[in-house]
């Protein structure tokens, strides 16, 4: 675990400085939707990868994530910390209040579950106009300040810069809780259940812990989509995204949540800029890629194990 | 700790599994459930374990009935397991799977406390060496051998120091020397354990059992001790044949 670290801050150090050195501004702000997708992707490598628990939903706790952002920015609320802190317990408290569903549900039945979920929330973001904005979604949203009493954050490489801090401390989070004893508790669950049962552990529990560990993340990842584009519409959170991050998690190699994050920078540049040269196929490109992935990198798809029914 | 079944009754549609089962095990008990496949032996594991709810009847842990209580519940109240078809977490290490299995009832909890942890996992070596399966500690349990998992499984249900120890068929699948083993481990049990042991192995079950039940067809056909099981003329019948307990 200790590699890993050390690899995700030398990583780090690489996006922060690297990069903008390389990069002009305009080619640093077509990276920045990675980093909006990258946690909840981070959450479904971890929820189906370590938990066992398939989930193609997560792009409901990243809506609520972003539409907590977005309200709080327009009410005035411009302090990074605390929007992000606020998204987080918006996408745990989701988590919390769905959970109990999601988590008896194994296989593909969760799968459903959370998909059915997912339809919900971005349904509801498109209708529930007062709030919403409706499918115009929410805009005018102002940039957000690193610090209380700071200065609006504009510049493409300072927002890029914000975005990977935050992206690099939640997943340092992420990879220090899967490193501690939960995260064994977690493979065990998903390897053999009933084993774990049988010692006395309360699966329900753990997993539960997981989904809303993964609903924080997407809520996370829902503020950075927001202080982003500075702009959130139902289109930005249904079942497209949350079937992206699935995708992303799976290139990644199902599990690791580096690799997810990785899957999502090459899912976004496809999407983004290889669909730029042929307008109207980015979903043919993505859908290329995923069978290029599941035929090349068999490690990425057959490492998914699924828990016994 | 001791455990009663009262009238225990398990049905699964048409079928019924296990038939008013009476059912006394004392503290320290070494109590063998025989009988050919098919009476039930594994069902009731099931009722007593909490992963199968009897259809009529109660399950009374010192004299408390166990009524709708799940099996991690039942866990960690001292109830430990190992199944027919050994249970192991096939990705974590076999000390892992045996530390996981210490924690529920251990009494240095703590789930981020790394120190805590690594106690966990000496105390976790210390049962695999004693069931002999020191050296397997650092292997993927998914690499074991059926045998070797057997070994790892027991040592997790020891781990977590029961007052009740469930076996289903414990020696089957084992080599002699593997077998040996098992027999001086339960033996060598703290006397207070007690001990539900299903085999088909009646070399197994002699070496160990104080107390033997008959199941047939669900039913109770005999219990006693082995000399009194061994002599009655029905369970030799349907069951032992020609062979002796």
């Amino acid at each position: 675990m200790r590699a890993q670290l050390l690899t995700g801050l030398a990583l780090t150090a690489l996006a922060l400085f690297a990069v903008p050195a390389v990069l002009a501004d305009g080619t640093l702000a077509m990276l920045a939707p990675a980093a909006a997708l990258g946690l909840p992707a981070v959450g479904v490598s971890v929820l189906t990868g370590r938990a066992g628990l398939p989930t193609l939903g997560q792009g409901a706790p990243f809506a609520v994530g972003a539409y907590a952002t977005a309200l709080l920015a327009r009410a005035g609320l411009t302090t990074g910390p605390a929007q992000l802190v606020a998204a987080a317990l918006a996408g745990a408290l989701f988590a919390l209040a769905t959970g109990p569903v999601v988590v008896r549900a194994r296989g593909a039945t969760a799968l459903m579950i959370t998909l059915a979920l997912g339809e919900l929330v971005a349904t509801a973001a498109g209708r529930w106009t007062s709030v919403t904005g409706g499918t115009d979604g929410l805009a005018g949203i102002p940039p957000v300040q690193l610090w209380w009493g700071g200065s609006p954050l504009t510049d493409d490489t300072a927002l890029y810069r914000y975005l990977v801090v935050v992206t690099a401390l939640a997943l340092g989070v992420t990879v220090l809780v899967l490193g501690s004893p939960l995260g064994l508790l977690l493979a065990g669950s998903r390897d053999h259940e009933e084993r774990m049962r049988a010692a006395g552990h309360r699966v329900g529990g753990h997993l539960l812990a997981a989904y809303i560990g993964a609903g924080a993340l997407a809520g996370l990842g829902g503020a950075l989509l927001v202080t982003e584009q500075s702009y959130v519409s139902p289109a930005d959170v249904g079942f497209g995204t949350s079937s992206l991050v699935l995708l992303a998690a799976v290139l990644g190699g199902i599990g690791s949540p580096l690799g997810a994050l990785a899957g999502t920078v090459l899912v976004v540049v496809v999407r983004d800029q290889l669909a730029a040269h042929w307008p109207g196929h980015g979903p043919l490109l993505l859908g290329a890629l995923f069978v290029a992935a599941v035929y090349l990198l068999p490690d990425g798809i057959t490492s998914i194990r699924l828990r016994r029914p | 700790m001791s455990l009663t079944l009262s009238e225990v009754t398990c049905r699964y549609g048409q079928l019924t599994a296990v038939d008013r089962v009476d059912l006394m095990v004392r503290d320290g008990e070494r109590h063998a459930v025989i009988g050919p496949n098919g009476a039930g032996k594994s069902t009731l594991l099931a009722l007593i374990a909490g992963t199968v709810r009897p259809s009529t009847g109660r399950v009374l842990l010192d004299g408390r009935n166990l009524g709708a209580t799940g099996p991690a519940r039942r866990a960690r109240a001292g109830i430990a397991r190992t199944f027919q078809q050994p249970a192991v977490a096939a990705s974590l290490t076999a000390l892992d799977n045996v530390a996981l299995a210490a924690w529920p009832r251990a009494d240095l909890r703590g789930f981020w406390r790394p120190s805590r942890y690594r106690a966990l996992r000496a105390g976790a070596l210390d049962w695999l060496d004693r069931v002999g399966a020191a050296d397997l500690a650092d292997r993927p349990a998914g690499q074991l051998s059926h045998g070797q998992r057997r070994l790892v499984e027991l040592a997790a249900a020891l781990a977590g120091r029961p007052r009740l120890l469930l076996l289903d068929e414990p020696a089957a699948g084992l080599t002699d020397t593997e077998s040996a083993r098992l027999i001086a481990v339960l033996a060598g049990l703290p006397a207070e354990v007690a001990v539900v042991l299903v085999e088909h192995d009646l070399a197994f079950v002699g070496a160990l059992a104080g107390r033997i039940t008959v199941l047939h067809e669900g039913r109770v056909l005999a219990h006693g001790t082995p000399a009194a099981v061994g002599a009655d003329p029905q369970v030799r019948s349907v069951y032992l044949g020609s062979r002796e307990l």
